[in-house]
């Protein structure tokens, strides 16, 4: 069952101007529930303003977008806030985490946005953060955590809201290898779990860990 | 409303995080409303203090003075031609409820003693029982000397009786009573003075210190005809206050042909006076107090400008997670106002410890009341919201693409 579709999607910057970039270019994709995609590339080639558009970050300039059969190319800034909260958690390259804000507190995020009980948000963030092996850093600041806790914190920050879909822009980017491998091998487990992973990538070794590679070249998909 | 407790917080946060900053900031707004409660509290206190002074004189006199005067604008010490005569004073005295009437002719004569003039003084040419109504004896008043009798206005007494203002002017430190003091061409012995720690009062101004009091019936001999100044009538009982200014106004208009060129003043009159002038100068102080509040307020919307700058990433971040753009909006907007109405509360704070000092130096103090205090606070509350919305739309606007990628 299809979860993400682009139709044609087009991402122009400076339309008609001097220095108009076509980042993506008639791009149509459809990615499935459950499934494990990664988006490889190289620098520059578009995958994170595809990865964008997938999580309504951004909006086609042209072309149209269903996410779980529903159109979002047209829809108010109300419910793209809605789709954010419910249905999707990121996980970005640098992390992102707020530094004055304890773990606990940075995971408990998405749900306070949410609406959520103070007592139901903390128990919530405690068990994402057990999820990925992070019980005993509860209180711990983001500067007091390696590179891989952080990238960890962030990943209990996506999947609090027990989204539909996680998407990662280069999880592993700034992460030693043997960290990067826990940060995948978390993925791995939430994928086995249900949840659908797409992830941006410009490693091979990582994209191998996925089901299926969509390479993008120019604004293109390359088969 | 979990939403808004967790903005709260934030906003703590935030202030704590960057303690001088936010203090600077937080400074103009403090100075701001220290001025504005100490200035309204000031002109509060001087109200109390004068309104005091104007029921020492007590509720049943009225007060007529020449020319018509509007709210606004005080008696005058004025003198030569009056619009009052001889008859108005017996046409007073004439009413039933009236128990004295007091006439005063203020000379245009110089005072002097051993040749020396003092520029200031004010000869009242009047009858003895001035003493009972207008110069009475205040708390902290004494007299040396005796007061002018019935005896010494029969008599056409040379005497006079020195207030502490022209008494200090004329004799210094020294005794007065017995010294003669010239006024025009002629030598009055001095048979009393008032001790008294008053310099001013809300009637005559500084005037009141600078009396000279002399009997009617000498000036009347040696100066000239009685022209009538000022008129000072006692009635029973203060419920007729009303009543009697009505009545004496009217008879006084039969007298001028119906032409009110005098006006009757009472206790409350004097105080509206009073109040309406005091109200003019205060409102002025706290304007000019209010810019600087102004100014604080722009120093709030500068430093939040540059918060927002400083955190466009966590703004991209927090709507990545879920914040609406009013989420992002109340987060800003609440810290603007923490920052400008913490620090209203310390103004207010300063001004309360500002007020005791006042108070212990120089024994005067700003009363402040519930009232400026509330609205100060509320005002800087509008400032932060007024100073703080722009920046947090700013905030708000941000797209979380460009703001996550912002370096």
């Amino acid at each position: 069952m299809t979860l993400f579709e682009l139709k044609k999607v087009s991402k122009i910057f400076s339309e008609h101007g001097p220095n108009e970039f076509r980042a993506l270019d008639r791009v149509s994709v459809s990615i499935d529930r459950g499934e494990f995609v990664a988006i490889m590339g190289a620098s520059g080639s578009g995958k994170s303003t595809l990865m964008n558009m997938l999580g309504c970050l951004d909006r086609p300039t042209y072309g149209t977008y269903f996410f779980d059969g529903a159109d979002m190319t047209d829809k108010s800034h109300s419910e793209l806030v809605k789709f954010r909260r419910h249905k999707v958690g990121f996980v970005f390259q640098n992390f992102n985490l707020l530094p004055r804000q304890s773990t606990v507190a940075n995971v408990e995020l998405p749900l306070v946005y949410r609406g959520v009980r103070p007592k139901i948000r903390r128990s919530q963030a405690r068990a994402a953060l057990e999820r990925v092996g992070l019980s005993s850093k509860l209180t711990s600041r983001p500067s007091m955590l390696s590179g891989g806790e952080q990238q960890r914190v962030a990943l209990a920050r996506a999947l609090v809201n027990e989204p539909m879909a996680i998407l990662a822009d280069e999880p592993t980017g700034n992460l030693d290898s043997k960290s990067g491998q826990q940060v995948m091998a978390l993925l791995v487990d939430l994928h086995a779990h249900g949840t659908t992973i797409i992830l941006v990538t410009h490693d091979p070794k990582v994209a191998a860990m996925a089901q299926r590679i969509i390479n993008i070249h120019d604004g293109k998909i390359a088969g | 409303m979990y939403k808004l407790l967790e903005n709260i917080k934030l906003a703590l946060q935030s202030v704590w995080s960057k303690k001088v900053r936010s203090l600077l900031t937080m400074l103009g707004v403090i100075i701001g409303v220290f001025a504005i409660v100490i200035l309204i509290g000031l002109g509060e206190g001087l109200k109390q203090d004068l309104k005091k002074e104007v029921e020492s004189i007590g509720a049943n006199l009225l007060i007529i003075v020449p020319g018509k005067l509007s709210t606004g604008s005080m008696p005058t010490g004025m003198v030569g031609s009056s619009t009052l005569t001889t008859e108005d004073v017996e046409s007073i005295q004439a009413r039933q409820h009236i128990v004295s009437v007091t006439p005063i002719m203020i000379l245009a004569q110089p005072v002097s003693y051993n040749g020396q003039t003092v520029p200031n003084a004010l000869p009242y040419a009047t009858t003895p029982n001035i003493q009972e109504t207008f110069l009475k004896l205040g708390k902290s008043d004494i007299l040396r000397g005796r007061q002018i009798t019935d005896e010494d206005y029969r008599l056409r007494s040379h005497v006079a009786v020195l207030m502490n203002g022209v008494k200090k002017a004329l004799f210094g430190d020294q005794d007065a009573v017995g010294k003669f003091i010239s006024i025009g061409s002629q030598q009055f012995e001095v048979i009393g003075w008032y001790d008294s720690e008053v310099t001013a009062s809300v009637i005559e101004g500084p005037e009141l210190t600078q009396i000279v009091a002399l009997p009617l019936t000498v000036a009347e001999e040696v100066f000239g005809p009685v022209q009538v100044h000022r008129i000072i009538a006692t009635v029973d009982d203060s419920d007729n206050i009303e009543t009697e200014k009505v009545g004496v106004t009217s008879a006084l208009m039969a007298n001028h042909g119906n032409v009110e060129n005098f006006t009757v003043m009472t206790q409350d009159d004097f105080l509206e006076l009073i109040t309406s002038i005091l109200n003019i100068v205060t409102n002025m102080l706290a304007g000019i107090a209010a810019i600087s509040l102004l100014v604080g307020g722009i120093g709030v919307m500068n430093i939040m400008l540059v918060s927002v700058t400083e955190r466009t990433r966590e703004v991209g971040l927090r709507k990545a997670v879920g914040a609406s753009n009013v989420d992002i909006l109340v987060q800003f907007l609440v810290e603007a106002i923490f920052l400008s109405s913490f620090g209203g509360a310390i103004g207010i704070g300063l001004a309360f410890i500002g007020s005791a000092i006042l108070e212990a130096q120089i024994g005067f103090a700003p009363s402040l009341t519930v009232g400026s205090i509330i609205m100060a606070f509320c005002f800087t509350a509008v400032v932060g919201i007024f100073f703080g919305v722009a920046p947090a739309i700013r905030a708000a606007r941000l797209n979380p693409i460009d703001a996550l990628k912002y370096e």
